[in-house]
């Protein structure tokens, strides 16, 4: 079950106030997937740039509106990846962190990256639905085996990681790259090329792990730089035309020159 | 609507190794969620000393993932049990050196991963998070 979860108010729909293609949150196998939020206003959608605190605890209060509008709340994160423009910033989001979560805190990484239209801080997250049962103990992993053509840049010998692995109810998928889906050599090109062949290629790789793009819930994109968000964002819409996954996209250093990166986790 | 999910904290048997608490950071080692552990970003930190054990790129992955094992089996979970790992390396060039450390502890049907390069706090050349599968059950496929 994917279920869309609205934006609880107006100024929190960044699809519809800056065109982003993603939803605000989906839940889905019990957990709330967030889009990556920034310093928005959430009546009005202005965008509220300032320092790392006030755009931090702006941050705070526009997801503690949204994952209660989910069934969630703060309390109930899981896990934070915390994305500010400048490591020299660490304690400084610390400080304006622990305010918001001050009893067992989620699992989380913080990483500096470059941040859409320049702001400092955005905060990008995974909650837990509120409890209704318990859950069950046992439960499988199964790594998905792909055929040749299923390209990834897995397919490069030897590479020590597999392309996706099915746990529980989700499908979570490895950064893909551009590929070559015959030869599975590496694709360099634009950026729009990249994403088409990296999207292309998802779909098929969820195929094969009895998946689908209409059945992800979460997207994590990385570009080389923020510049070209455009040219990835053109593309992207096309693959998912309805009802977008949540999303986070961010400018950082890719491994091997390439331009684009995508990951994503579907329900199986 | 639907499901929800029992949360709790989860964290290393190893005091040393739970910076969280011992440096007054704001997040937990782990969290565990329904049937999933997700822990947060680690680093190379000494088992014994709890300070930073900064060596060459290949040994800081192998203590970080060795961290991690004891994290995870702290919570009845193992390297076995992840399914999705990111890693960030402070220099792209260290790739190659990382999938040959990944080699030695995956050697089969390893985690889906991705991995990119970014700057990175206390001199460390690495940081690694993963989500795993919480307990080991006998009914596992792979």
């Amino acid at each position: 079950m994917r279920e869309v979860i609205p934006a609880p108010l107006p100024g929190l729909d960044l699809r519809r106030e800056y065109g982003h293609h993603q939803s605000a949150a989906i839940r889905a196998g019990g957990l709330v997937f967030c889009s990556g939020m920034v310093a928005i206003d959430p009546e009005t959608g202005e965008r509220q740039h300032g320092t790392v605190t006030s755009e931090a605890r702006r941050i705070f209060e526009n997801l503690k509106l949204l994952l209660e509008s989910a069934g969630s709340s703060l309390d109930r994160l899981v896990q934070v990846h915390a994305m500010i423009y400048d490591r020299i910033e660490y304690d400084v989001l610390n400080r304006l962190y622990r305010q918001y979560v001050p009893n067992a805190p989620p699992a989380r990484t913080v990483v500096s990256v470059q941040i859409e239209a320049g702001f400092k801080v955005m905060l990008d997250v995974i909650a837990a639905a509120e409890t209704r049962q318990a859950a069950a103990a046992t439960y499988p992993r199964q790594v998905i085996e792909v055929r040749i053509s299923d390209a990834d840049r897995s397919r490069r010998p030897g590479l020590p990681l597999s392309p996706a692995i099915r746990a529980g109810e989700f499908v979570f998928l490895s950064g893909l790259t551009a590929t070559d889906p015959v030869t599975a050599a590496q694709a360099r090109g634009t950026v729009a090329a990249e994403t088409r062949l990296i999207l292309t290629n998802m779909g098929q790789l969820l195929g094969a792990a009895g998946s689908s793009l209409a059945k992800v819930v979460k997207v994590n994109a990385l570009i080389y730089s923020m510049l070209e968000y455009d040219n990835m964002d053109s593309v992207y819409r096309e693959f998912f035309p309805t009802d977008p996954p949540a999303r986070t996209v961010c400018g950082a250093g890719l491994t091997g020159g390439q331009k684009v990166e995508i990951e994503c986790v579907a329900l199986a | 609507m639907t499901e929800g999910v029992e949360r709790s904290v989860i964290e290393p048997v190893n005091p040393k190794l739970n910076v969280s608490r011992n440096a007054n950071l704001p997040h937990s080692p782990g969290i565990r969620v329904g049937k999933y552990i997700f822990l947060s970003g680690m680093g190379p930190v000494d088992p014994v000393s709890g300070g930073r054990n900064l060596g060459p790129i290949a040994e800081q992955i192998r203590q970080t993932l060795r961290n991690m094992a004891h994290m995870l089996e702290s919570a009845g979970s193992g390297l076995d049990r992840i399914v999705k790992m990111t890693v960030v390396l402070a220099d792209a060039g260290d790739y190659d050196e990382m999938n040959r450390v990944w080699r030695e502890f995956f050697p089969v049907d390893p985690p889906a991963r991705t991995a990119c390069a970014l700057q990175l706090s206390n001199g460390n050349g690495v940081e690694i998070e993963c989500v795993a599968l919480a307990s080991k059950s006998p009914s596992w496929t792979i």
